[in-house]
């Protein structure tokens, strides 16, 4: 199977400021064979910057992988700010982060995270989290409508 | 200032002054009383006394009246016989009638005098025999001459003679009369006087006295008064002085009060900072600490994957060794996450049914119990309990009985509950290695090991997680054992109240 056959799927855009997390993740997800392209933005900002260029007519992600800690803007403000969006309101967001405290898996949820996901330390692991994601929310989730 | 005592021994002579007082002047009264009894008695004599003078006088001058008319008469009487002129004879009539009259008088005046009735009655019998003598003497001169009654004089006597001596006795005896009585009412006057002198000294002297008694006891009094108006003053003072000691030492309790606020306030912003501190500690680890690990895990799997070839054995191994210190460090991670989550966490208090709640804890363990010989004699038991809590401490003590009689030759666990108390107590044995109890206190706390980790793989926080929790939602835990022969862990738990229909 070629994927170059096969119309461009959606791509992914992954929120994380650590070097080493994003290249692993990446490693994960090439791994995997993923065929989704992998956008990759370094902080808060960088993510909030995507929007204005969604907005502009670049491709939006079929799922957002959203770090919580984050420079500049909190992976929870970036959230918020999707959330509040009049047109991207409705865009997946996985929280994918180290952090297993009840408040930040709370405070996820109440701004509308659409799934929460603890990354394992342990490197097999986290290439069956990878596996699942990719599995779940591009292939198996059906997306909100496209707004016109 | 006076004493208590002396008012009382005061109030108390005061007692006897009264009494004392009331007798004086009882005393004074009566004295007085008889005193005046006596005079008007005196008096009364006296005036008794004066009246019988007065009428032993007019007796007196009555006999001494009739004693004049009498010697007129016998005056008269010689005359005539001498003279034998008529007017003297009418004379003596006169005199004579003015005799009789008088001694009428007088014996109506004595009629309360025998012996004077006696002696005026003889007066009376003399005096009419020697009137009609007398006239039969003037008869004879008339008749027969001067002559004649001579002769008859010298015969039979003077007319007079008796009568006069008898006249003059009674006028001796009225005389005698007077003056004994006088004398007596003299005496009995006198007496009458002593004895009022006497009374009224003394009730005088009773008067004075009563009234030196009475000006003692006011002054007792007045004294009493002033010391129990001091003592009121004192006490008042006291009171006074009571009082702004207990204000000054309210004021102190509420200064200490405010302070003690203050510093609870204090307290608690400390805390709070603290807690918030915590917090940030705990939010930088779980974000933070595990990246790195994540890093090296990740890294030395795509060595040992893509680079093997560039590798000997020995490097290998290393890379091995790596990964288990990696994933030993992330369970660190996760233990000391959960551990400082149990610390941080409100506990929920909520009914927990034992026997399902213990069901679903170990049907996740299934893997990890393949092994061993389970024994589930959990009864159906509702405590209270904060489920997220009591589910870690179940776990870590299963997990904990796993690993320590994984090396028995039967490995055997049993779960079982019994009621303790009040208390419900859940206990998790197996028949392990065990530990001497001298280390009891140890194994329960934090990064405490009483194995070598190669021997019992694990981070020395469980037993620690199991007790943080127990306490936090208000049971316990403890535990029995002896090297060898397994341990036996015990939570207790309060019962929850039955539950209402």
């Amino acid at each position: 199977m070629n994927p170059a056959d096969l119309p461009l799927p959606g791509p992914i855009l992954l929120v994380e400021d650590n070097p080493m997390d994003v290249d692993l993740t990446l490693r994960a997800f090439a791994r995997r064979r993923l065929a989704n392209p992998v956008e990759v933005a370094r902080d808060g900002a960088e993510a909030l910057a995507l929007l204005e260029r969604w907005e502009s007519g670049a491709r939006v992600p079929v799922v957002v992988l959203l770090d919580l800690k984050l420079p500049k803007v909190s992976g929870l403000d970036v959230l918020a700010r999707i959330r509040a969006h009049p047109q991207f309101g409705k865009l997946p967001v996985v929280v994918l982060t180290s952090s297993a405290e009840h408040s930040d898996v709370e405070e996820a949820y109440a701004r509308g995270a659409n799934s929460y996901i603890v990354k394992p330390v342990d490197f097999q692991k986290f290439l069956e989290v990878a596996e699942h994601i990719q599995l779940y929310w591009t292939v198996l989730n059906h997306p909100y409508p496209k707004q016109p | 200032m006076q004493s208590s005592e002396a008012i009382a021994a005061d109030l108390a002579g005061s007692r006897v002054r009264d009494r004392l007082v009331t007798v004086g002047f009882t005393l004074a009264l009566v004295l007085l009383v008889t005193v005046g009894w006596l005079a008007l008695r005196a008096f009364d004599r006296q005036s008794a006394d004066a009246a019988w003078a007065r009428h032993t006088m007019e007796v007196l001058l009555e006999i001494e009246a009739l004693n004049s008319n009498w010697q007129e008469a016998l005056t008269a009487q010689r005359y005539y016989l001498i003279t034998g002129e008529d007017f003297h004879r009418a004379a003596f009539e006169q005199s004579a009638a003015a005799a009789r009259q008088r001694l009428a008088r007088a014996r109506s005046l004595t009629a309360d005098n025998t012996d004077q009735q006696k002696r005026l009655g003889r007066v009376a019998a003399l005096f009419e025999e020697r009137l009609p003598r007398a006239r039969a003497r003037m008869d004879l001169r008339a008749r027969e001459g001067l002559e004649a009654v001579r002769r008859d004089i010298a015969t039979r006597g003077e007319i007079s003679g008796e009568l006069d001596r008898l006249i003059e006795t009674l006028s001796e005896a009225e005389h005698v009369l007077l003056t004994g009585r006088e004398a007596a009412t003299a005496q009995s006057v006198q007496h009458s006087r002593t004895a009022m002198i006497a009374g009224i000294v003394l009730s005088v002297a009773l008067v004075t006295v009563a009234l030196l008694l009475l000006r003692r006891d006011a002054r007792a009094r007045r004294r009493a008064g002033e010391a129990l108006l001091e003592a009121n003053e004192r006490l008042e003072a006291r009171v006074a002085e009571r009082t702004a000691e207990l204000h000054a030492s309210e004021q102190h309790v509420r200064a200490l009060n405010a302070d003690l606020e203050q510093r609870v306030a204090e307290r608690t912003t400390e805390l709070r900072a603290r807690t918030r501190e915590l917090e940030a500690f705990s939010y930088s680890v779980s974000h933070d600490l595990k990246a790195p690990l994540r890093g090296i895990d990740g890294y030395s799997r795509l060595l040992l994957e893509d680079h093997a070839a560039a590798l000997d054995q020995e490097g290998r191994d290393f890379l091995g060794y790596i990964r288990n210190a990696c994933a030993q460090m992330g369970q660190l991670i996760e233990d000391l996450l959960a551990y400082s989550r149990l610390e941080r966490r409100t506990m929920s208090r909520s009914t927990v049914e034992l026997r399902s709640f213990v069901d679903s804890i170990l049907s996740t363990m299934s893997a990890d119990l393949a092994r061993v010989r389970l024994e589930n004699e959990v009864a159906e038991t509702r405590v209270q309990a904060d489920p997220e809590g009591l589910a870690i401490a179940v776990r870590n003590l299963v997990d904990n009985a796993v690993k320590f009689s994984a090396a028995a030759p039967e490995p055997h666990i049993c779960l079982r509950t019994e009621p303790a108390d009040g208390a419900c107590a859940l206990s998790v044995a197996d028949n392990g290695t065990g530990f001497d109890m001298r280390f009891v206190e140890k194994v329960f706390e934090i990064f405490q090991r009483l194995h070598r980790a190669e021997e019992y793989p694990g981070t020395g926080v469980g037993l620690a997680l199991v007790r943080k929790a127990m306490e936090r939602m208000g049971g316990s835990v403890t535990a029995e054992s002896a090297p060898g022969r397994g341990a036996t862990f015990t939570l207790r738990l309060p019962l929850a109240a039955a539950p209402t229909p």
